[in-house]
């Protein structure tokens, strides 16, 4: 029921004392694939995350991929590779602007369908202060609202109705790497965007959807920080250093 | 009839209850969602799935529409082709968790590469691959079988036996032919699919049903060991 500490899980540590709200019939980190029984819920303060499936009090998982498990929110989730993007509520994403359809934008933010981006959603909009954005204008926008059965909403605006860094980004470059790619750029353990920093400097915004938006001095720069965050998913520090230090 | 028989050799040396070697490689197309490219000996599939993605006329409003699309190596696809589909289809409907997404589409693009008999199951278990890749939610993993009864021959089998995992001659000699896809539960394999085509007997099918919940099992491992290294 409960799992020892292991160096590969950098979400939580796990100590033996540590009581789970599911009897778990997995190691937390393990693999798993769609119909593998996960466990039994003994304590119902327990949110069941994505990848995860709930029958009565028995858990399944429904996609493949590493069990996670965060101890403060008693979260339990699978974590796999992914290209499609599946809106989830507070995810921060890179959407591209589409069109503008009354008061609302459709924004395509590589899901199943285009989000809708509210006019008024921005920092000090009101109704005689409005925004406005060209098409295939790229922004950094936070799912407000994201189920399966209504079209997903995002916002321009943190939750204390400030900019916060949403909103138009302007210039740049906008390229698509794997969801898991992204998430891992996200951490503050990511070694290729520290060693991009050592070398040039950039403006970057990171996207849940896979969507990567940099921008830097001149189009070369540009160009080779993409070429190299392209590249960097699957590769060791080591690997990385190697790569970087070839001439700019 | 199975067991009986154990001894005796095929055409490529394999014995009855022999797969071929099955080999995969996922992801491999840029611009699918999923993909996969699935081989039992030299029957080789590659399958791309888009979705979910918008679903226009199509749309369900409580779920995603699964459509597949079966292409043959050479030439038009034909009746077979739609009859491979529709399998498809009802198969991958019981498996795919279709209410997650309504008002989406999920595609299916199945494309023959090579073709030595066995390819529906090929085409399957490449399906179930693909959609492992693509990251769609599943209730559980299935994997595909077949099995040919091959006429007696005075010299090899007198007696006409039954073999897993055919190769085309050997399907095309065939007297019968089935086709089992299972679906992995918590006692091992269920059967969600079935085509039998020929007269047999009772003890037959329900012997090939057996072997092929442990032929499948085995397909289930190698599906686990193919996402765990992808991973």
């Amino acid at each position: 029921m409960t799992t020892s500490s292991s160096s590969s899980h950098n979400e939580e540590e796990m100590d033996d004392n540590h009581h789970h709200a599911i009897d778990l019939s997995v190691k937390i980190g393990s693999f798993v694939l769609p119909g593998d029984p996960i466990g039994k819920i003994t304590d119902l303060k327990v949110r069941i995350g994505p990848g995860l499936s709930q029958n009565k009090d028995l858990i399944n998982a429904i996609k493949p991929g590493f069990i996670k498990y965060s101890k403060i929110h008693k979260f339990y989730w699978v974590e796999g590779n992914q290209k499609r993007y599946e809106p989830a509520v507070e995810d921060m994403v890179v959407g591209i602007v589409l069109e503008k359809y009354g008061d609302n934008y459709k924004v395509d933010i590589d899901g199943s369908v285009p989000a809708t981006l509210s006019i008024l959603s921005f920092e000090g909009a009101s109704r005689r202060n409005k925004l406005t954005i060209p098409n295939g204008a790229p922004i950094y926008a936070r799912v407000a609202v994201a189920n399966k059965d209504f079209e997903p909403e995002i916002v321009c605006v943190s939750q204390k109705n400030k900019a916060d860094g949403y909103g138009e980004l302007m210039g740049g470059f906008v390229f698509q790497v794997s969801i898991g790619h992204a998430l891992s750029m996200m951490k503050p353990t990511c070694y290729l965007l520290k060693a991009l920093g050592n070398i040039t400097s950039f403006e970057i915004a990171v996207g849940m959807n896979g969507r990567v938006w940099i921008n830097s001095a001149n189009i070369l720069d540009t160009i080779s920080i993409a070429n190299t965050i392209m590249v960097g998913e699957y590769l060791t520090p080591s690997q990385i250093d190697v790569i970087l230090s070839k001439p700019w | 009839e199975m067991e009986a028989q154990a001894g005796l050799e095929r055409e490529d040396g394999r014995n009855q209850q022999q797969m071929r070697p099955i080999m995969t490689e996922l992801g491999l197309l840029v611009r699918a969602d999923g993909s996969a490219r699935f081989s039992q000996g030299k029957s080789t599939v590659l399958v791309a799935v888009y979705g979910p993605t918008e679903a226009r006329k199509s749309a369900h409003i409580d779920r995603a529409v699964i459509d597949v699309i079966w292409r043959p190596r050479v030439g038009p696809s034909g009746y077979e082709d739609r009859e491979k589909e529709g399998r498809l289809r009802t198969t991958l409907e019981q498996i795919i968790l279709t209410s997650l997404h309504p008002r989406t589409c999920i595609t299916l693009v199945v494309q023959v590469i090579q073709d030595d008999g066995s390819i529906m199951s090929a085409g399957m278990n490449a399906c179930i691959l693909a959609l492992l890749d693509a990251g769609v939610p599943l209730a559980s993993i299935a994997a595909s079988v077949s099995f040919a009864v091959l006429p007696p021959s005075p010299h090899h089998h007198p007696r006409g036996f039954v073999v897993l995992d055919p190769c085309l001659s050997e399907s095309e000699a065939a007297l019968v032919e089935i086709n089992l896809a299972y679906k992995r539960t918590r006692e091992g394999a269920e059967v969600i699919s079935c085509k039998a085509i020929g007269t047999m007997t009772d003890d037959l099918f329900f012997a090939c049903v057996d072997v092929g919940q442990f032929a499948s099992s085995k397909i289930f491992n190698f599906i686990r060991c193919a996402l765990e290294e992808k991973a």
